[in-house]
């Protein structure tokens, strides 16, 4: 009898995401300089990667062009995108003393695609694979990056989100029948992984603990299988849930389309946003359930704490 | 001009001043010839004359994008944030003059571009690969100047409109207001890069032999088809 070999679902370049959102959570959590570093210099290259493409679809697809409006959204595209390149220019400048020019890296990778694509679409469907994985680094950085200033121009950044997704479904959609779902060819997806991973250590890093605890509530406030929504600091909102006597902390906007978890349903240890039911591991924040349209990224995740019947949430910044 | 005999030592300040100058009866020529255009114009050739514009828009929008995408190794990254905010721009005029274009009751079907206006977008790479050292200096020299003299055919078209074309008033002055921006990079080109006299003759020389003569071809021409409901 012939033994049956399990078939390995095929592997998409969307799943990726995570291993940029885990890969960067675990250098910021490192605090050292040099890391950080790193981590602007590959937003940047990531950032400029897709700028390329877009001036591509700016000058050559009479597709976009034919159509005013979705032409005007490409530009506006172009000004948010130059302008957060131009942040991330400043930041980097201040921390190292000196600004990037060309980053040779990103521009090598974008004619590479040139050479490689087989079309507009898969072109596009590129950047689009490098703007999820420059936004789940940006969001690491929310969270876990020890330098205020980086955190504010990050959260600037962050709030284009959904423009640059909505966009980019446009235009991919002006080539092909399911925008959503398409996927770069093999090619481009490699270049593109190659553009936004590379610069991981080979060699395991040591985490810190975080540099500062902060009280959120009473311990009394949280009941066994309880939510408990949190401010923390004024402007972040985070979730905590209480699971067989542990206390989990998570981000509480809903990574896919910003719902609010607080109102989301729970099942052990996982959580479901209700506005389209992505679901996440309350450990880790790992996605469990993709919602039937779009993407949610992996949640952050805090450590907690209680000490005098108070509920403490560990931060990074 | 007092300046002319010093283009070496004067500041990249002093030589935008003197750029600005020296053309400055060219450029008013284009004031008063969008002005006259547009007080003769009928409905008919109006749209005529839109059909071109709103073509143009698109052009230059891809050739400030064609710039970074395939360039990006000659130009001063530092001046991405103002092609991308000219490519926004531009596209935003492409939708503000196919709008008008169809209030006039015109469209885009069967536009074939004319070759005066493909030679005029064409001429910035065409004259910056040639000197390469000079790229982005000779590029704004060709297509950032020819912003400028829009701004003064299109402030002439949109004081002469007056109350016939309120439209074309209300478009044309915001058209304008965004082309002196586009104007403005290569003032701000100029002042960061045209640093010696070599540089400086070099862009009053392609100005003058090249970008001047093909866009005041391109404009006679468009208002010559225009007025015979021929584009």
């Amino acid at each position: 009898m012939t033994e049956q070999v399990p078939k390995i679902a095929e592997v998409k370049a969307t799943d990726f995401e995570p291993v940029a959102w885990y890969g960067y959570v675990t250098l910021l959590k490192t605090r050292k300089k040099e890391f950080v570093d790193q981590y602007l210099n590959d937003l940047l290259t990531m950032l400029d990667y897709v700028i390329y493409c877009l001036n591509h679809a700016a000058a050559s697809s009479r597709e976009i062009a034919d159509e005013p409006r979705l032409y005007e959204t490409l530009g506006r595209i172009l000004v948010v995108s130059t302008w957060h390149r131009r942040c991330l220019l400043n930041l980097i400048e201040y921390r190292t003393g000196s600004r990037p020019k060309l980053v040779r890296t990103a521009y090598d990778a974008f004619n590479k695609t040139l050479e490689t694509a087989e079309d507009m679409a898969d072109v596009l469907a590129g950047a689009r694979l490098c703007i999820r994985l420059l936004f789940s680094a940006v969001r690491a950085g929310i969270y876990y990056c020890p330098d205020r200033a980086i955190r504010d121009v990050l959260l600037m950044i962050n709030e284009r989100d959904l423009d640059y997704d909505v966009a980019m479904e446009d235009f991919i959609g002006k080539y092909v029948g399911e925008p959503d779902v398409f996927e770069p060819s093999k090619d481009v997806a490699n270049i593109v992984l190659d553009v936004c991973l590379q610069h991981f250590p080979q060699e395991p890093v040591e985490t810190l603990p975080p540099p500062r605890w902060v009280d959120v509530c009473d311990i009394d406030e949280l009941s066994e299988g309880g939510l408990k929504l949190v401010n923390a600091d004024g402007w972040m909102e985070i979730l905590l849930a209480k699971v067989d006597g542990k206390i989990y902390a998570v981000e509480n906007i809903c990574t896919h389309e910003r719902g609010f978890l607080s109102d989301g349903i729970t099942l052990g240890t996982s959580i479901s946003c209700i506005d389209h039911l992505a679901k996440f591991d309350l450990r880790t924040g790992r996605v469990l359930t993709q919602p039937h349209h779009g993407r949610a990224r992996p949640l952050a995740v805090f450590p907690t704490q209680v000490e005098k019947n108070k509920v403490r949430v560990g931060l990074y910044f | 001009m007092a300046l002319k005999k010093d283009l070496e030592n004067m500041t990249t300040l002093e030589f935008v001043e003197y750029f600005k100058a020296v053309n400055k009866p060219h450029f008013d020529r284009h004031y008063n010839y969008g002005k006259e255009w547009i007080q003769t114009a009928d409905r008919g050739s109006l749209i005529s004359w839109l059909r071109q514009g709103t073509w143009n828009e698109w052009a230059a929008a891809a050739v400030v994008a064609k710039l970074v995408k395939d360039y990006s190794d000659k130009v001063d990254p530092e001046f991405y944030p103002m092609f991308a905010r000219q490519v926004s721009d531009e596209a935003r005029h492409w939708v503000l003059r196919h709008s008008l274009l169809k209030k006039y009751g015109g469209n885009m079907d069967n536009f074939k571009p004319m070759d005066e206006w493909v030679e005029v977008f064409e001429l910035p790479f065409k004259v910056a690969l040639e000197r390469p050292e000079f790229f982005q200096l000779r590029f704004t020299s060709a297509l950032q100047v020819v912003e400028w003299t829009s701004v003064s055919h299109h402030r002439g078209v949109e004081e002469g409109a007056g109350d016939r074309y309120p439209e074309i008033k209300a478009v044309f002055r915001e058209l304008l207001d965004d082309e002196l921006f586009h104007w403005s990079i290569a003032e701000r080109t100029w002042l960061k890069l045209c640093t010696t006299a070599e540089a400086r003759r070099d862009v009053l020389e392609i100005t003058t032999k090249y970008t001047l003569p093909t866009i005041d071809r391109a404009r006679t021409r468009r208002v010559e088809l225009a007025k015979r409901h021929a584009i």
